[in-house]
């Protein structure tokens, strides 16, 4: 215990030198825009942002990342709130209340209440990851070759089977992402696989590239193919400074509390991100709002239906950090991002980085709090400046970030080839989209494919070819029983919902 | 008209389609199978380095393996289920993640119940649950929330509008993919300046700007700011005219 706080504050020592502070800051203004925008998110803000590290040194480049991946998040709920377009799925279920609070001339209350909620849920899930991140620490560190891909398989099929809309399409997308992954030289053999004889395919696919191709050519791709066909929707002014008065913050409060309890453990579950948390906290507040006769919830929007999804989200995201830090496993599509991060760096996070790069480590949660903190004041100081960015013109916007997408591909290797590769890839990506393939799984599935292949063979290696060594200890077996566990409820209720379905056409025919 | 029409049922007067037009999630079945048999044959034709027991073909042939099967099941879904024309609007987040399961656990509709249609059509958008939620709980008699009915009524109006034009603008989606090429080609001569401005214009003037001549300024601005910020300040070396050999 005490050793963490005198690490963390050795992080903090190292975090607050004014050249630091400047890259929090920047992270964190960066971050909200991108947030901001209508259509992007907190992982389009991550792959965007991502490329443009690369000419800093590794310390400021995460530094900024702290900002950028809580900024995306923050800024994510202010489009939500005022124009009903959440940026990515885990602001949903923050939309429903906070954009009926913005329509009842109340969204300023709503952007604090947001702000609040998104600061108080890094603030706990990131304390929770400080004191609890040697834990897992040591937990790994007893992992071997088969727990991993045990792990790496609850990944996949968490988030393609359960997650997903339609189980066959989820994990369609999943093998197509480990499919792109397999192109390149295989690093234990050295074999050649899947180039074609082109050189600039060696190294395989660059992860940034596939990141930024699938997320960021693809939405624009996506708009370009819609723009001229759907309306325009409603945009509220924020009417001044994000304010929240004593009164609503006491009512808040429990609210803020519960969502962040309901995150802080899901950002370690490989659950796919913020979406079954966020809900969760909603759905909590919604039945206590039913129990109590709340006259606002579903009507003229209630704090704490915005307050605990908020919170849900956020924390999801602070310990989904710690998980991807300790274990090296990516918990979510954005903690996904981040990993390619580490590893364009030449570092790879688990047990081995809190060793090797201790000092970084430390250092970038120190600068989570620090960015939380940047974050919270710039969200309810600067509310009017953002809810500016909702009214730039689409046009604009998306011409934008499609020259920022180039720069930023162009900027890892200087190559042209990867330049048309990028456009492949978003086209690629737009049509997994036009068909409602999901991408998370996808994501997860390029970026976690060769770590599973690597510890499947590696395991395999080890027992010269006998299987059972996949589950030969306690850890695998129960990772292996929970996940038929989760498939099993899923399956059931996905054939629940079909019977209700052909019910209900039945009634309606 | 509180309740959107279920996402099933077809818009009235809409004009049918072939039986192809409605299926063309074929294409992702013939990718997915592209893509399984490239594997199978990729990994009999490799040139295997090393001895291990599980070599670098193992898991290309399992994967091979179960995309095919995969693409057969798709197949077998999309043929059986055609594209409803409504289910040809896009929305930000299809089949991202399962709503019926976070209905199930926020409790937003009731599964089967009357007045709770986003329940029973599975994919749904923020939007839809959002305006079908504001349509089916906000009490009309209450004065006081008329203007919130107004514009759930709105909202409702506006997506079934929406609902109406279904398919992918292809033409503008082709011209943007183009002037995408288009720049890769220039780029080495032109330069970052020029070629990115260009780009940039050529986006604007596709998605719907309205004013090419002030878009010039725009994008020459942009492509600078960005050239004077990474080039000048994070030291990015950036294509210069002619390849700088002026």
């Amino acid at each position: 215990m005490i050793d963490q706080l005198a690490l963390l504050m050795g992080g903090f020592a190292a975090a607050l030198t004014p050249y630091n502070l400047l890259f929090v800051l920047i992270g964190a203004v960066l971050g909200t825009a991108v947030g901001v925008l209508p259509g992007l998110g907190s992982s389009m803000a991550v792959a965007l942002l991502l490329p443009i590290t690369f000419a800093l040194d590794p310390t400021a480049a995460f530094i900024m990342f702290a900002g950028v991946y809580f900024g995306g998040l923050f800024g994510d709920s202010t489009a939500a709130i005022l124009l009903n377009t959440p940026g990515q799925s885990s602001a949903i279920a923050s939309t429903f209340e906070g954009h009926r609070m913005a329509r009842h001339g109340r969204a300023a209350v709503a952007l604090a209440t947001a702000a609040i909620g998104a600061f108080i849920g890094g603030l706990i899930s990131t304390t929770v990851v400080v004191f609890f991140s040697p834990f897992l620490v040591t937990m790994a560190t007893s992992f071997g070759p088969a727990e991993y891909f045990a792990l790496a398989v609850f990944a996949f099929l968490a988030i393609s089977s359960v997650v997903s809309e339609s189980m066959t399409r989820g994990l369609a997308a999943l093998m197509l992402g480990v499919a792109l992954a397999l192109v390149g030289i295989d690093g234990p053999s050295g074999t050649e696989r899947f180039s074609f004889g082109i050189p600039e395919l060696f190294d395989g696919f660059d992860i940034v590239v596939v990141t930024v191709g699938l997320l960021a050519l693809g939405e624009v791709l996506h708009v370009a193919s819609r723009i001229h066909r759907d309306p325009e929707s409603l945009k509220i002014d924020p009417g001044g400074v994000a304010r929240i008065s004593r009164a609503d913050f006491r009512k808040a409060l429990p609210a803020w509390l519960r969502g962040a309890a309901f995150g802080t453990p899901f950002g370690m579950i490989p659950a796919g991100g913020a979406e079954v948390p966020t809900f969760l906290a909603y759905g909590t507040e919604k039945r206590l709002a039913d129990r109590q006769d709340d006259p606002e919830f579903g009507r003229t929007g209630s704090i704490k239906g915005l307050a605990a999804p908020e919170a849900a989200a956020n924390a999801t995201a602070g310990t989904a950090l710690g998980t991807l830090l300790a274990l090296g496993l990516p918990t979510s599509a954005t903690a996904a991002i981040l990993l390619a991060a580490f590893q364009q760096y030449g570092m790879q996070p688990g047990p081995l980085l809190f060793q090797r790069s201790g000092d970084l480590v430390w250092t970038l949660l120190a600068s989570l709090f620090i960015g939380l903190i940047a974050l919270l004041a710039l969200n309810i100081f600067l509310a009017p400046i953002w809810a500016r960015l909702l009214y730039i013109p689409q046009h604009y916007l998306y011409a934008g970030i499609t020259i920022l997408a180039m720069l930023g591909v162009y900027a890892i290797s200087s190559s042209y080839f990867d330049l048309y590769v990028l456009i492949a890839l978003g086209a690629f990506g737009y049509l997994m989209r036009r068909f409602g393939m999901p991408m998370a799984p996808l994501l997860i599935g390029v970026i976690l494919g060769p770590l599973a292949e690597t510890e499947l063979r590696r395991a395999l290696a080890v027992s010269e070819g006998d299987p059972s060594i996949l589950v030969s200890s306690p850890i695998t077996i129960i990772v292996y029983i929970v996940l038929a566990g989760i498939v099993i409820l899923s399956a059931v209720q996905h054939v629940r919902h079909r019977r209700a379905d052909r019910r209900a056409a039945a009634v309606a025919g | 008209m509180k309740t959107p029409a279920p996402r099933r049922s077809a818009p009235v007067g809409a004009r049918p389609l072939s039986a192809l037009a409605v299926r063309k999630e074929l294409i992702v079945v013939v990718l997915l199978a592209a893509v399984g048999i490239v594997l199978l044959i990729g990994s009999t034709t490799m040139n295997v380095l090393g001895e291990d027991v599980i070599g670098p073909q193992f898991v290309p042939v399992v994967l091979g393996v179960l995309l095919l099967l995969a693409a057969a099941l798709l197949a077998v879904d999309v043929i059986r289920h055609p594209e409803q024309p409504r289910d040809l609007e896009q929305d930000e987040f299809e089949g991202n993640f399962s709503a019926d399961m976070l209905h199930d656990i926020s409790g937003l509709a009731e599964p089967g119940t009357p007045g709770a249609p986003t329940a029973v059509t599975g994919a749904v958008s923020s939007k839809d649950v959002a305006a079908a939620v504001a349509a089916s709980e906000i009490p009309t008699d209450t004065p006081s929330d008329a203007d919130a009915v107004v514009d759930a009524d709105a909202e409702v109006a506006a997506h079934a509008t929406a609902a109406k034009n279904p398919s992918s603008d292809l033409r503008t989606l082709g011209l943007v993919l183009l002037s995408m090429v288009g720049f890769v080609v220039i780029l080495p001569y032109a330069g970052w300046v020029i070629s990115a401005a260009a780009l940039f214009w050529c986006m604007c003037r596709l998605l719907g700007s309205k004013r090419p001549f002030f878009d010039i300024g725009v994008s020459l601005l942009a492509s600078s700011l960005i050239q004077l910020a990474f080039g000048g300040l994070l030291g990015l070396s950036l294509p210069a005219l002619f390849g700088g050999s002026l």
